[in-house]
């Protein structure tokens, strides 16, 4: 219980002790410490993980998720879920192998017409919970379904060569023939996604709209507008990943991004956010991207036989899971 | 049936303390069967203490319940209930997936003999049953939640009456019902009554009580005031008894006449079926106005419609000389109206976020910049609010879940404050919080009224709208039916006025 003290700010003496003191309070501190573990032992068990060649994998492999994965850590914050990101990645692919294949438009005209389509599905999911309370597990469930489906009916199921060596190099490119393309996407979005959450009036809105939407709509804050615009970022960043796996394939192909949002979601519940709502950080969750994306290229280069992969990817998640209720229960407890 | 002449219940000197406070101070009570019995008494009384130890939910310090003449010592609510006593709480415990047959025998699901399947046929026939003693008729297989709020609130009563309960215990019954619907509620008991169970009604309606109870006992400050017969009891003296000698003044500070200034906020013939019938009034400019009226009188909707919460509401709102069509908070946060809800927890803050940014939600966009964060001016305003309102926190990043209610309350208040609100709508600001906090929060809004914020206070504990208003407004049968002015306003004047039967 709060004393009846009056408030006294630590004095923080320099700034090396004010680093400190954060690194202390940050919640991420034991996820890191998870993370490092993982680094580790992978070091020692394989000598080709700890390369820069492979970390730089890692990362071109995080972008394909991460991206994702940050835009899904602001819908699970808001109490929503999209589990409809792999179609709507996969029906954003076929949608610009359509575009530029079929109808011979030019590249950056597709991509347009490829993001406001994927932004009016996202924001029409929005919508329906917005408006008539319809659960977003149960909208983008039937969306899953139905982009898949749409993506398939588009391209008859064939992937459709898209010839443009520029738009390959936007995929798989290397800046310097070192530095991933995709990599940069990845720290790029983060940024933009970590300082939405944090430094905007409508980022600390989606706290307050899943941490109590009732309050927040009392206090005045537009609840309906947060909880379309959450699942339009979603989409959005479900089509850019769909466009960079098509630079990468060099075609619009409906049958990527199978399983995306299993990733997206587990590296943000690793990551430390609750699907309850009103909790989590995009921080918590490039961690959790990075410890995915690790433990997947670990197991690969440790030869793992593929389907223990996806035991040890379940039981990840679910270890993560019971780690972030045990950890909200001892909060409560606490009090 | 046994006698009348031992009672079914009977309970000698009851005491119970919670730490340092008394709640239930040598209490006695005695039921015979067949009787109606009315509880009565301000909130803090002692009646759901009385209750709690009657129903066995909490065991008593001290003293002795029997039933049917035997000691009882009761150490969970499932031993009061084998034991013959049931209650219906005032909030329904029905579960909406189930079926009417289903609520009615919850948690005692009759099996088929040696299996894990339902012996449908014996839940039907118990469920009948609890039904019949009550003379209803209800659909058995229909989903509870499609029934009306009357119906499921006889789905309450049937189910606390299977298992034969000497003794039923009713704890406000009636405060989501309609007067129609009272009516029907109260016959039901009637007959319930003449079928020998005694009845322990707790209820603030005046008008109920001869209708359905044969006597009642009042309780002040965990005591037993006075057992009466209805029939020697008028709404004056039963005010009288329940209020007690600190009700007869009005508390002794500075009650101003605002009515000289300026109108903020106009409510001209405001309805809602059922529960308000033309309700109109005005608020003055650093006028501090309650709103007095007992539990289901209306109040809470009052102030959410004028807030825009519910839009079922009709009549004219006017703010600062301005019709508000289409309320909604956010248009009135934009013309300087904010409120404070009555479910703190549910509905006032956010628990795991910061106390400041708590404060600083209806601030952003409004006094705050509407897109970026300026964490210094946030970091600036919270604190101030926070010193200005001295919450006791460690930090303003502490998430407000970890503070005391009354530390809640104070930061909720603080948000309208920090967005630069000048009405305010308190609904229940003082609900579940400590004394300290209580008197804290009504020098708050004392202060604020001098600086020029009105405020609309609206409080079940009526001694409280002496401490703070400079007027009150009786709320009753679902319209404005009395004005006092604060320094007129004691407890014992407004419980009489808001008690009283209406026309």
């Amino acid at each position: 219980m709060s004393s009846a003290e009056p408030t006294v700010e630590h004095a923080s003496t320099g700034p090396v002790k004010g680093i400190l003191r954060r690194i202390r309070s940050w919640e991420g501190i034991g996820l890191f410490l998870v993370l490092v573990t993982l680094y580790i032992a992978l070091s020692i068990a394989s000598p080709n993980f700890m390369t820069l060649d492979n970390q730089l994998n890692i990362l071109q492999q995080a972008a394909f998720f991460g991206i994702v994965a940050f835009a899904m850590t602001l819908v699970i914050v808001a109490g929503e879920i999209d589990i409809s990101v792999g179609s709507m990645a996969a029906l954003s692919s076929s949608l610009l192998g359509v575009f530029v294949v079929n109808l011979g438009w030019p590249m950056w005209a597709a991509c347009i017409v490829v993001l406001v389509c994927a932004a009016s599905v996202g924001a029409f999911a929005g919508w329906v919970r917005a408006v008539f309370g319809v659960p977003t597990f149960i909208a983008t469930l039937a969306l899953y379904l139905a982009l898949r489906g749409l993506a398939q009916l588009l391209t008859n199921n064939f992937p459709l060569p898209i010839d443009s060596s520029k738009f390959f190099y936007w995929g798989t490119g290397r800046i310097a023939g070192i530095i991933p393309v995709p990599a940069i996407y990845l720290l790029l979005m983060f940024i933009i996604i970590a300082v939405v959450a944090q430094k905007t009036v409508f980022g600390r809105s989606i706290y307050a709209v899943g941490g109590n939407s009732k309050s927040a709509e009392l206090s005045g804050i537009n609840v309906r507008r947060v909880r379309i615009s959450v699942m339009v970022i979603s989409a959005l960043a479900a089509a850019v990943t769909g466009l960079l796996q098509s630079a990468q394939l060099s075609s619009g192909n409906s049958t990527i991004a199978n399983g995306l949002e299993f990733d997206a979601i587990a590296a943000t519940i690793i990551g430390g956010a609750a699907l309850s709502g009103g909790k989590g950080t995009v921080v918590g969750t490039i961690i959790g991207v990075i410890f995915i994306a690790a433990l997947l290229n670990g197991m690969v280069l440790l030869g793992v036989n593929p389907y223990a992969q996806q035991v040890v990817r379940g039981a990840v998640v679910l270890i993560a899971v019971l780690v972030n209720v045990l950890r909200s229960r001892r909060a409560t407890t606490s009090l | 049936m046994k006698s009348t002449d031992t009672p079914v219940l009977e309970c000698t000197s009851l005491s119970k303390s919670y730490g340092s406070v008394t709640a239930l101070d040598g209490v006695s009570l005695t039921l015979r069967a067949g009787e109606v019995r009315a509880l009565l008494g301000m909130n803090g009384a002692g009646k759901s203490t009385l209750v709690n130890l009657i129903s066995g939910s909490q065991r008593p310090d001290g003293g002795t319940i029997r039933v049917d003449g035997e000691d009882v010592n009761w150490a969970k609510p499932g031993d009061a209930r084998a034991g013959g006593i049931a209650v219906v709480h005032q909030e329904f415990s029905l579960v909406p997936g189930l079926s009417v047959a289903e609520n009615i025998t919850l948690g005692r699901w009759p099996r088929r003999k040696g299996t894990g399947f339902i012996d449908t046929r014996a839940l039907e026939d118990q469920a009948r049953r609890a039904l019949s003693l009550l003379g209803e008729t209800l659909p058995l297989w229909i989903d509870v939640a499609r029934l009306p709020i009357a119906q499921q609130q006889i789905v309450e009563i049937a189910k606390a009456l299977v298992g034969d309960p000497r003794v039923l215990i009713l704890d406000e019954p009636t405060s989501a019902l309609n007067v129609n619907e009272v009516q029907a509620l109260l016959a039901l008991l009637r007959r319930l009554a003449s079928r020998g169970v005694a009845i322990i009604y707790v209820s603030h309606r005046m008008k109920e009580i001869p209708l359905v109870a044969d006597t009642m006992t009042v309780l002040r400050d965990g005591r037993e005031v006075q057992t009466l017969g209805v029939s020697e009891a008028s709404p004056e003296k039963v005010a009288a008894l329940i209020a007690g000698e600190a009700g007869k003044t009005a508390a002794q500070i500075e009650h101003r006449d605002r009515q000289d200034q300026k109108v903020v906020l106009a409510v001209r013939d405001v309805r809602l079926p059922g529960v308000l019938d033309g309700v109109s009034f005005d608020l003055h400019e650093g006028e501090v106005l309650g709103i007095a009226g007992l539990l289901g009188s209306g109040r809470t909707e009052l102030l959410e419609g004028i807030y825009g919460i519910r839009r079922d509401l009709v009549g004219e709102v006017w703010v600062n000389g301005t019709a508000v069509r289409r309320r909604s908070p956010r248009r009135m946060l934009k013309r300087s109206l904010g409120m404070t809800p009555e479910d703190r927890k549910g509905a006032g803050i956010v628990p795991m976020l910061g106390v400041g940014e708590n404060i600083l939600l209806s601030a952003r966009g409004r006094v705050l910049p509407k897109f970026w964060i300026t964490s210094a001016l946030e970091a600036t305003t919270a604190r101030a609010t926070i010193g200005a309102l001295s919450i006791a926190a460690s930090s303003a990043d502490q998430p407000i879940g970890t503070l005391s209610g009354g530390n809640q309350q104070k930061a909720v208040i603080g948000r309208l404050l920090a967005a630069k609100m000048s009405v305010l709508l308190l609904d229940e600001p003082t609900r579940g919080i400590d004394v300290h906090a209580k008197g804290q929060i009504y020098s708050l809004i004392r202060e604020l009224a001098v600086a020029g914020v009105s405020s609309i206070f609206v409080s079940s504990e009526l001694e409280e709208l002496s401490e703070v208003c400079d007027r009150v407004l009786v709320l009753r049968d679902g319209r404005i039916q009395d004005e006092v002015l604060g320094a007129n306003a004691t407890t014992e004047r407004l419980l009489t006025l808001a008690m009283k039967e209406g026309n």
